[in-house]
C-alpha cells in the first residue's frame, strides 16, 4: 500500500487534495495529514512515503521549506514532491522545480488536473 | 478599457474556475446591478493583499449554500455540517479565488503577498469596494467584493472567454469558465 503524506492548512484543502488524489489513481493509498510543514517532517520520520504532496503557503514551516529540507535529505531523493498554490506564478513554478518539485500545480485542483501528471507515480 | 473592467473579468474569471474546479457549480453573473447583500445567513471570508500594492477581496454566500459547497467538496457526510467546516471551506475558496486574480492581474514573475483570511456574518463592513453578484444554477446567491484596482499591473485589457460587457438574462447563459462557447452572449 502506498503511503502519501499531504500537507495543508486548511482542512477543506487536504480532503479535497485526497479525493483528488483517490480518483486519479491512488485509491487504495494510506492517506497522512499534516496541517504544515513541520507535521509533513515529523510524518516522514515515522515512516518513508511514496509521495509528498504539500500546499506552498502554509504556518510555520510552509511548502517551499519543506521542498527545500525535504531535497536536503539525501534519503528522500526517490519521493516526488507535488506542490500546490493557490497563484500560479511561472517565476516561483520555475525555482521550485529548479528546487526538486516533481511538479507544481496551481489551485484550484481537479481530478482531471491531477491525472495526466501523477499516471507515472500510481 | 479600465482597471475596473480588468478586475471584473478576473473576479468573474476567478470565481467561475473555483466553484466549478472546486465544488462542480457553475456560475453566472446576476443582472442586477446592486447584488443583495442583506440576507441575514450570510457568511463571509476576506483576504487582503498586502504586496505590490494594498487591495482585498470578499467572498460570501448563504449558510444554505455553503453548506452544498462542502457537501459537493467532501461527498457524503457522516455528520452535520459544522460551523468550522462551513468557514475552512469558505476560506480555502477565497485563497482560491484571490490566488486567481492576482495571477490574472500582476504580470508574470510578478511576486504578491497575502493576509490570511478573515471570517464573519451578514455582510462585512468595508473600504471602498465593488461587489458582484453571482447565481447558481437552482438560482443560488454567490457575492464577492473587491477593491484590487491597484494591483491590475498588466497593460493590456484582459480577455476572459464567456465574460460580456452585458450581464446575461438568460437561463441558458452559464458561466462556465473554459468551455463554452456561447455563454454570455
Amino acid at each position: 500500500m502506498k503511503r502519501i503524506i499531504v500537507a495543508d492548512d486548511s482542512g477543506t484543502a487536504r480532503m479535497f487534495i485526497v479525493r483528488c488524489l483517490q480518483i486519479a489513481g491512488f485509491d487504495g493509498a494510506h492517506f497522512v495529514e499534516a496541517k504544515n510543514g513541520t507535521e509533513a517532517l515529523v510524518a516522514l520520520e515515522e515512516a518513508p512515503a511514496d509521495l509528498l504532496v504539500t500546499d506552498l503557503f502554509m504556518p510555520e514551516v510552509g511548502g517551499e521549506e519543506l521542498l527545500r529540507r525535504v531535497r536536503g535529505q539525501s534519503k528522500y531523493d526517490a519521493m516526488p514532491v507535488l506542490v500546490i498554490t493557490s497563484a500560479k506564478n511561472p517565476a516561483k513554478e520555475k525555482e521550485l522545480m529548479e528546487l526538486g518539485a516533481y511538479a507544481v500545480i496551481s489551485k484550484p485542483i481537479s481530478p482531471a488536473t491531477m491525472v495526466p501528471i501523477l499516471e507515472a507515480l500510481s | 478599457m479600465t482597471s475596473s473592467d480588468n478586475v471584473a473579468k478576473a473576479v468573474f474569471k476567478a470565481m467561475s474556475d473555483t466553484f466549478e474546479g472546486m465544488a462542480f457549480v457553475q456560475i453566472s453573473r446576476q443582472e442586477d446591478q446592486t447584488p443583495v447583500t442583506d440576507s441575514p445567513d450570510l457568511i463571509w471570508s476576506r483576504v487582503d493583499v498586502e504586496a505590490p500594492a494594498k487591495g482585498f477581496l470578499v467572498v460570501a454566500y448563504t449558510r444554505e449554500m455553503g453548506v452544498h459547497i462542502v457537501e459537493s467538496l467532501y461527498g457524503i457526510m457522516d455528520e452535520p455540517c459544522t460551523k468550522e467546516v462551513l468557514e475552512d471551506s469558505l476560506n480555502e475558496i477565497v485563497n482560491t479565488v484571490i490566488g486567481r486574480c492576482m495571477s490574472l492581474l500582476v504580470p508574470e514573475g510578478q511576486t504578491f503577498e497575502l493576509g490570511l483570511p478573515q471570517t464573519g456574518e451578514g455582510w462585512p463592513e468595508m473600504e471602498t469596494a465593488t461587489t458582484y453578484g453571482f447565481s447558481t444554477m437552482d438560482g443560488g446567491l454567490l457575492l464577492a467584493a473587491a477593491d484590487l484596482k491597484d494591483l491590475d499591473l498588466n497593460e493590456e485589457p484582459l480577455v476572459v472567454e464567456g465574460y460580456s460587457d452585458e450581464p446575461s438574462s438568460s437561463d441558458d447563459d452559464w458561466g462556465s469558465s473554459d468551455t463554452q462557447d456561447d455563454g454570455w452572449g
